[in-house]
């Protein structure tokens, strides 16, 4: 039941034309948050084949929320089971936020993981992970790099 | 010089009051030859005060003239003042004495200018006492004297002439005004002249007086009783309409006439499409008019549909509600955020009050049937008499299944006026701020996630002791996720704003304050305020309630919660073990942690919502099968 994201700001779109391989493509993409908001920035690494990591910086809100749900639906779409969400610069998830993670989680075919890395690193983030007590409907690591481990693992568990 | 007092003249002749017509004359007909005469008179302020035996129609009037200066000016003319111009030779007798019918009608003309004369020759010295002063102290009992007693020539002035008092005192001001920058000489013949015109009905002698400054001292004699005078000039009063209308309306019309006789007809033709114009223009202006009206009625009509339905979303609450005091407000965000929040208090059939507030995912239009949806629904659990924590739990995946993708963030509570109890379970949704005289805020580690992110919720429930005197606020993310100068607004300013805030404040203040603080408000705020009555006491946490299962335990939840709670490390290992073996026994085990003065005591009970079980379970079951 994936919902299709389509008619997505094409111009912005961090699309990675490269095939699998060990190439890694980097497509930052930034927008300016409304006014007096701090910049938001986006971009996506493919590392091995079906293993993507998005890392985001700045705050996901009702601006950028858009930006994030295409940017993960679209590495799904090309192949990734795989996804690490890199949020260590960010500062601030609403609401909206929250809930495309909340779709993106809900809507991963059987044996693909989401793995949430550095959410603990902002005191606020991690607040609202907590208040909102999904932070045990996600895996959360604290580093990139332990998130791979376990998306890694849990793939290599499930095949 | 006398054109200006003929205009004045004929502008007020209809008044009523002759009286105030004679102030008000003399006052114009003071202001208006005053530029003209200023440069002739060259005279200091003192010359009335030496009057010289050659001009003693000079010499008179001035001396007469500060008392009859007052009495004009009052409205009013005093015989006492009258007399004074005993040296008008008697030259224009005869306007002298057409002009003075006052002080008896019966005089004849002759003798009341003799009688004037004689006056006059022993008044003028003390009238010359009191030049300028005393007159404006005027008493005002003896003005209808015919004959003033010889010290009372400068109080004469007094008004009984029944003038209005404002006209009368107005007169008065302006013709002081006028004297104090007049000198005394020009003034006296101002006066005369303006004397002079309430005698107008008789035409022949008009002429000369207006004409010579003989004359004018003639003119000056004829002032007579201050009641007499006011009625011979109510007399001609009469006459003038005729005279003056004759005068200046015939001229006007020929004139007209004329005008209109020279018009080309391209100019009237010219009119003519203008007032054809002016026609259409009138006429449009009325259907637009109509068509405004019609609107306004539409657009009335409209805005109470949107109350109505703004009511079903967010309904007025009740000042108070059993025992305590309810307020709530709503500011939606100024972005495309708008729409969404929710809130709701009532009373439940126990006498309990129950409190719902909450926030769907989306946002705008799209949220408003969701929004109603989720508030009815929690709304009937409640009031089916489940608690907080089996309602959401109840609701949840009936909610799921609707909600079409978007989750929702709810707090739901109830008060129990009787045990002094607020029972609040959240999902998604911050905890309410329980401020009193030192505030109780609930664990905030393992909340229940929002219905509709996949996971069961209502999972957890507090139970807050509040012996008195104290407020519940609820509110919903968009007011602690206001931004302060790039910060988020937070918690704990909201809790420091409100202490600020005078005791009894509302919800809509508590925003409004919020907004003064803030300076981006990126989504909707909506607060909600429970104040509970009583003695100040401080609201402590009783009870602590988490639902676990075997998920939950693996992610260290229980462990973690025990110790945010306060449990000793090595009890929470203890506990946990037990757990482990209740989980595998019941599946989903309800940890109770009763909080005391001491250390907190811990109970194990399986869940105890056992009926819902199928349900959830079916919900799940759908949605793998979805996914």
């Amino acid at each position: 039941m994936r919902r299709n994201e389509s008619a997505r700001p094409g111009a912005s779109s961090p699309t990675s034309g490269e095939p699998a391989g060990r190439s890694r493509s980097s497509s930052p993409v930034r927008e300016r948050g409304r006014e007096g908001a701090p910049t938001f920035a986006i971009s996506r690494r493919d590392l091995e084949p079906g293993t993507t990591v998005v890392a985001v910086a700045g705050e996901l809100d009702l601006a950028s929320a858009p930006n994030l749900k295409w940017t993960l639906n679209d590495a799904i779409a090309k192949g990734a089971r795989r996804l690490v969400l890199d949020m260590t610069p960010v500062t601030f998830i609403d609401s909206t936020a929250l809930g495309v993670l909340v779709g993106v989680q809900r809507n991963l075919k059987p044996g693909s993981r989401l793995a949430l890395s550095g959410a603990d690193s902002d005191e606020d983030v991690l607040n609202i992970f907590e208040l909102t007590g999904l932070e045990s409907t996600f895996d959360m690591f604290s580093t990139i790099d332990e998130a791979l481990a376990w998306v890694r693992g849990s793939e290599a568990a499930a095949s | 010089m006398a054109r200006g007092a003929r205009v004045t003249r004929l502008l007020y002749k209809p008044s009523a009051d002759a009286a105030a017509v004679a102030g008000l004359v003399l006052t114009l007909s003071l202001v208006t030859p005053a530029l003209a005469s200023h440069s002739r008179t060259s005279a200091p302020q003192g010359t009335h005060t030496t009057p010289s035996a050659s001009d003693p129609y000079n010499g008179s009037a001035e001396a007469q003239q500060p008392a009859e200066a007052e009495a004009c000016c009052a409205a009013t003319t005093t015989p006492a003042a009258t007399p004074a111009p005993a040296a008008s030779d008697g030259k224009p007798s005869s306007a002298a004495g057409s002009s003075t019918p006052a002080p008896a009608a019966t005089h004849t003309k002759g003798k009341h200018a003799a009688h004037h004369e004689s006056k006059s020759s022993h008044k003028t010295p003390e009238v010359q006492a009191p030049p300028s002063g005393g007159a404006s102290s005027a008493p005002t009992t003896q003005a209808a004297q015919p004959i003033a007693p010889p010290s009372a020539p400068a109080p004469a002035p007094a008004a009984t002439v029944p003038a209005p008092a404002s006209q009368a005192a107005a007169a008065t001001g302006a013709g002081r005004g006028a004297k104090a920058s007049r000198p005394p000489r020009l003034r006296a013949r101002l006066r005369r002249r303006s004397q002079s015109s309430p005698r107008a009905s008789t035409p022949a002698p008009r002429a000369p007086i207006f004409t010579g400054e003989t004359t004018l001292a003639a003119a000056v004699a004829s002032p007579s009783g201050a009641a007499a005078h006011a009625d011979s000039d109510r007399r001609p009063a009469a006459h003038r309409p005729a005279s003056s209308s004759q005068a200046g309306g015939l001229p006007i019309v020929r004139s007209v006439t004329r005008i209109i006789g020279v018009v080309p007809l391209v100019v009237r033709i010219l009119i003519a499409a203008l007032i054809a114009l002016a026609l259409l223009l009138a006429t449009t202006s009325r259907f637009a008019a109509v068509r405004a009206r019609r609107l306004a009625r539409q657009r009335s009509q409209l805005l109470e549909d949107v109350g109505l339905l703004q009511a079903a979303l967010l309904p007025p609450l009740p000042p108070r509600i059993g025992p305590v005091g309810t307020s709530a407000a709503y500011q939606p965000a100024s972005g495309p955020a708008a729409g969404g929040d929710f809130y709701d208090v009532f009373a439940l059939a126990d006498g309990q009050i129950a409190v719902i507030v909450g926030d769907v995912s989306g946002h705008g239009r799209d949220a408003l049937p969701q929004t109603t949806l989720v508030r009815f629904t929690l709304r009937a659990y409640l009031e089916a008499g489940l608690s907080p924590r089996a309602s959401l739990a109840t609701a949840a995946p009936v909610l799921e299944r609707q909600l079409g993708g978007s989750f929702v963030t709810v707090v739901l509570a109830t008060y129990n006026p009787r045990e002094r109890e607020l029972v609040v379970a959240a999902a998604g949704h911050p905890p309410p701020l329980v401020l009193g005289s030192e505030p109780a805020a609930p664990i905030t580690t393992c909340c229940a996630p929002p219905i509709g992110a996949g996971q069961p919720t209502g999972t957890r429930q507090s139970t807050i002791a509040i012996p008195g005197g104290a407020v519940a606020c609820f509110y919903t993310d968009g007011v602690v996720e206001a931004r302060t100068s790039g910060r988020l607004f937070g918690a704990r300013r909201l809790q420091k704003l409100f202490d600020e805030l005078p005791a009894g404040a509302s919800a809509a203040s508590l925003l409004e304050r919020v907004a003064q603080a803030t300076d981006r408000r990126p989504d909707d705020m909506a607060a909600c305020l429970i104040r509970i009555e009583g003695d100040a006491q401080a609201p402590q946490v009783r009870v602590e309630e988490l639902e676990l299962d075997q998920r939950d335990l693996e992610r260290n939840r229980a462990a973690r919660f025990l110790l945010a709670a306060g449990v000793h490390p090595a009890e929470v290992d203890h506990v946990i073990s037990q757990l482990h073996s209740s989980v595998a026994r019941h599946g989903r085990v309800v940890l109770e942690l009763h909080l005391g003065e001491v250390e907190p005591e811990i109970v194990l009970r399986p869940q105890n919502v056992a009926t819902l079980e199928p349900s959830i379970r079916a919900s799940a079951g759908a949605r793998g099968a979805r996914t």
